[in-house]
């Protein structure tokens, strides 16, 4: 079994629990502005250029095609193509770290926009009695949903926008799948840990919030709610991309602590940036 | 707390102290060591001097310590529940004193060559780095302790001069000691402080009774013998004074309270190197009520401190999770944490039984010690692997890297056989040089024996060696299997004419190099990293047999550069890892700076773990890192998880900083602003603002980054 694999990062500290091995997946169904990982976007690897890593030596001809041939990391590819296997054994080594709650955690992109691969690698996970989780969008067929679930201990979902009008002009599509999926979720048994990145002018208002409120209260596993404010972590990559990046800000504090507000009111467990609000 | 307001004077003291040291003596790249200026005013000359300016031999040494005891200046401070501070060094008032290289008035110019060639960090005429054992001080007192070197003079033949020396610079020692806390006590008096004026004055001539006291004690033998020769070992804390504070406290002289303030002071004194936690001699964790009260008293400090918790399997929970906690939550990058079950295991292995094995301490900046029972010169005897590399680089045909190996392997063994001769050197002459006068006091053997710890005084000479440069090497090794013979995109003559250059022409080469595998992000290197440690480790040990000597040697292989990276690589020019000449090498056993994109925590903690020579000294991991915005309980379960884990694949010490990674940056523009801010720059921690500029660097260089 192979698939498409953008990076593996060890010993990370913020997807999920206790000190995890992040391996991110290629592929998303959703195109938000915002994104950090926009090069995942594409089912397939897509090239990326640095031109300030660019040396000049000219192996590759000033081609995106020829990326392999850059050795100073100018031009890249997305993703590589890696067997499970091969996947299995970096996590392995990490394995002695994953004492008090760590684990495997499968990002993206969209984990689950590569089924038969996560599934394989929640397999392999479950096999050798290592912890696994997932951060997806839920923008996911439902019985892939449910085939993965099982081999899961937490579920990091995010939660751009309640509407659905909304969360389509904003990420490409609409909610309603992910809105079903939280459906699905609510008698899950795994623990769910569910995050809105913030966004000034995109989902910051108070009625989004009440309508994410509206979401959240019926899961039963719910761990905590986390707020996390928009920072400008994707743009190098979208100009490594070639894209124009948007302009984004985070709203103000005093914005976010309304919010939060709003959150406790609802006697949700919160998390802003990380730390229990 | 009632003593919060003492604390906060104390604490504002303390900085406006730090600040002085700063203004009056510019960066300060060393431990803090908790001394005090003296007053601008104050003058000396020592009395006995050589015609160099330097001085030596064991009455010399006697006399001039007396003299300076004599006339130093004495410390009292109301809010202080102990007196005294150190001002003075009298080893380093020897002309021609260097960090790296000390006086030593015996000739070893025909090793110099030699030792210049490998950059050899020789130890020749180092002091102190052994442990003493407070406990014989706290039996004695000062009182005892003269008496029993009077009693041993007595017995001893005038005939034999060594040890009638060595007896009579012993009693000059405690009469100088003696002479400032009298004088102490006298101010204290004058000042109307009369508990501390009864306390001190006691002290002049008996042991301590209460917790206090022997907190008091333990400060005048550490001022005494930081003014001697810095000398910074401390001991077993919680077990030295746990029978003070369990008797005051049954007999309802002080509570808690009471206790954490005179430990505090104790803190404050001097940051001297204190392990809690971990086995007895049978296994049984020492862990005890007091242990959490050092800990509290630490966190109060605000300040510098190495106290070192010992983790094995026995090791309460609470107590590890209170240390991880103070670490992530004060972020003054301490305690340290040590761990028991390598260093036991490796120290075993030398021949020696588990129960001694569990008796050998954290203490220094990655020392090991028997406190009282071995001499074992921590942290001096270094080898520079670059240097050692950049020889045969430089001598090699170039024809594989595994002749290349093997050159480096022939160049190692010479440096080895030098350090060991220089070693030999020093224990032949180093009780004349510098005796250890203070420590002697506080060891088994010298003053029974008549002979200086350095000269068959103590019952184990168990010497540290330790190589420096690791991962350095071993990405220079890595790089050209893999450029040169795996990938061909380079031939060795390429990488030879862009490192004799120093890259000028070949940014290319130089960027191909450094972007190669590295020691920690690959299989390759880390096998190129426990070769070296593998072969330096056995020629260490085999090199001891060279070493005469009355008592048995050992010497015991170690990973570590201080904080010597940037001295150690201003030697070394451009090699095959892309680092281009002067630059600093790696740290310790720690992989290169930017071994991998994510900084990747658990790799740096696994691949040092992999690199441990195992014969119960240490090869720290060194640990810089920056938690981002996350929730303090979780930065906790991680840092419990990687120190955990580390210990379980064989790690021997953890020397870790929490830090923010943005106001060290705004720090490092600006050191001034930020007088309060702590860092570990290896073992030792300091003010961040009296670090020189390079050390800043170093420090910011090796934070490891998470985006959030």
């Amino acid at each position: 079994m192979k698939g498409w694999v953008t990076d593996i990062v060890r010993g990370s500290f913020h997807d999920g629990p206790g000190l995890r091995t992040v391996v991110f997946l290629q592929g998303c169904s959703l195109r938000c502005s915002w994104c950090h990982n926009p090069e995942t976007w594409s089912a397939y690897p897509v090239p990326l250029f640095y031109p300030d890593r660019c040396l000049g030596c000219g192996a590759c001809g000033g081609l995106a095609e020829h990326a392999d041939r850059c050795r100073f990391g100018a031009r890249s590819l997305s993703a590589n193509e890696r067997t499970a296997d091969e996947v299995m054994a970096v996590i392995r080594k990490d394995r002695p770290f994953y004492s008090m709650g760590g684990g495997v955690t499968f990002s993206g992109g969209e984990p689950c926009c590569q089924p038969d691969f996560l599934l394989a690698l929640l397999k392999l996970c479950r096999a050798e009695g290592i912890s696994a989780a997932i951060e997806t969008s839920l923008n996911v067929p439902a019985d892939v949903l449910e085939t993965v679930l099982p081999f899961l201990t937490v579920l990091m979902a995010d939660l751009k926008l309640a509407d659905s009008e909304r969360h389509r002009r904003a990420t490409g599509v609409s909610n309603d799948l992910i809105l079903k999926n939280f459906t699905v979720l609510q008698t899950a048994p795994l623990s769910i840990i569910v995050r809105t990145p913030l966004v000034a002018g995109v989902n910051d208002d108070d009625a989004n919030m009440e309508q994410t409120i509206g979401v959240l209260k019926p899961l039963k596993t719910l761990a905590y709610y986390e707020l996390l404010r928009y920072q400008p972590l994707g743009q190098e990559k979208f100009r490594a991309l070639g894209w124009t990046c948007p302009t984004f800000h985070a709203p103000s504090d005093e914005r976010v602590r309304h919010l939060c507000r709003k959150v406790r009111d609802a006697d949700i467990p919160l998390v802003v940036d990380g730390k229990k609000a | 707390m009632r003593y919060s307001e003492q604390i906060r004077r104390l604490r504002e003291k303390k900085l406006q102290q730090t600040e002085e040291k700063r203004r009056r003596l510019g960066a300060m790249d060393e431990d803090d060591y908790g001394w005090v200026l003296p007053p601008e005013s104050f003058k000396l000359t020592l009395p006995c001097r050589d015609a160099n300016g330097s001085f030596h031999g064991v009455r010399v040494w006697g006399t001039d310590f007396r003299y300076l005891m004599e006339r130093h200046p004495v410390y009292v401070d109301p809010d202080d529940a102990l007196t005294g501070r150190w001002m003075f060094m009298l080893s380093r008032m020897r002309a021609n004193y260097r960090l790296s290289l000390s006086p030593f008035g015996f000739d070893y110019s025909f090793l110099r060559p030699a030792q210049l060639l490998y950059d050899i960090t020789p130890g020749i005429g180092k002091d102190g780095h052994f442990a003493p054992d407070y406990a014989i001080g706290l039996k004695l007192g000062w009182g005892g302790l003269l008496s029993k070197v009077r009693a041993r003079r007595a017995e001893t033949p005038l005939s034999n001069q060594e040890s009638q020396d060595l007896y009579l610079a012993e009693e000059d020692a405690i009469l100088g000691v003696r002479d400032l806390i009298r004088r102490t006590a006298q101010e204290a008096e004058k000042q109307g402080l009369a508990e501390l004026a009864r306390i001190n004055a006691r002290l002049v001539e008996q042991p301590p009774q209460t917790l206090r006291e022997a907190c008091q004690w333990i400060a005048w033998f550490n001022i005494a013998s930081r003014v001697y020769n810095r000398d910074g070992a401390g001991g077993q804390l919680d077990v030295l004074l746990r029978p003070y504070y369990e008797r005051d406290k049954a007999a309802g002289l002080i509570d808690d309270e009471d206790a954490v303030f005179y430990l505090f002071c104790l803190l404050l004194n001097d940051t001297h190197y204190y392990q809690i936690g971990g086995p007895d001699e049978s296994g049984d964790d020492q862990t005890s009520a007091i242990s959490y009260l050092i800990l509290q008293a630490a966190r109060l400090l605000k300040s510098t401190c190495n106290v070192t918790i010992r983790v094995h399997d026995g090791l309460p929970e609470q107590l590890f999770d209170e240390g991880v906690r103070c670490l992530v939550e004060e972020r003054l990058s301490f305690p340290r944490f040590s761990g028991d079950a390598a260093l036991c295991s490796g120290f075993v292995k030398n021949g020696y039984p588990v129960e001694l094995a569990r008796r050998r301490i954290a203490l220094g900046c990655n020392w090991m010690s028997l406190p009282g029972l071995e001499y074992c010169m921590n942290d001096l005897v270094k080898v520079n692997f670059a240097k050692v590399f950049e020889v045969a680089w430089k001598a090699a045909r170039r024809e594989s890297t595994e002749a290349l190996y093997r050159l480096f392997a022939d160049h190692l063994q010479k440096a080895v056989r030098v350090t060991g001769q220089g070693i030999a050197l020093h224990l032949a002459h180093q009780w004349e040089n510098e005796p250890e006068l203070l420590l002697n006091l506080l060891s088994v053997g010298p003053v029974e024996s008549g002979l200086d710890a350095s000269h068959g005084g103590a019952r184990y000479y168990n010497l540290a060696v330790d190589g420096a440069a690791l991962a350095t090497v071993a990405d220079a090794f890595t790089a050209l299997e893999q450029r040169v013979e795996r990938e061909k995109l380079l031939t060795f003559d390429d990488v030879f004419r862009a490192t004799e250059t120093d890259f000028k022409d070949a940014p290319q080469v130089q960027r191909l190099l450094a972007r190669s595998e590295k020691y920690g992000n690959s299989e390759r290197g880390d096998a190129w990293a426990q070769r070296i440690v593998k072969d330096f480790s056995a020629m260490v040990r085999a090199e001891a047999r060279n070493i005469p000597f009355v008592k048995p040697i050992v010497l015991i292989p170690g990973l570590f550069s201080w904080a010597d990276t940037v001295r150690l690589g201003k030697s070394v020019g451009a090699l095959p890892n892309g680092r281009r000449a002067g630059e600093p090498i790696s740290q310790g056993a720690n992989p290169s700076v930017g071994f991998r994109r994510d900084g990747a925590v658990t790799a740096m903690a696994a691949a040092v773990a992999s690199v441990q020579p195992g014969y119960g000294n240490t090869a720290p991991l060194q640990l810089e890192v920056d938690f981002g915005n996350l929730d303090d309980a979780q930065a906790a379960t991680c840092l419990k998880a990687l120190v955990r884990s580390h210990f379980a694949l064989g790690g021997t010490l953890m020397n870790i900083n929490v830090v923010d990674e943005q106001k060290i940056l705004a720090a490092s523009k600006n050191p001034e602003a930020y007088p309060d801010l702590i860092v570990r720059v290896t073992g030792f921690t300091a003010y961040f603002a009296n670090l020189s500029p390079d050390f800043r660097k170093l420090v910011v260089e090796r934070i490891v980054r998470q985006v959030s």
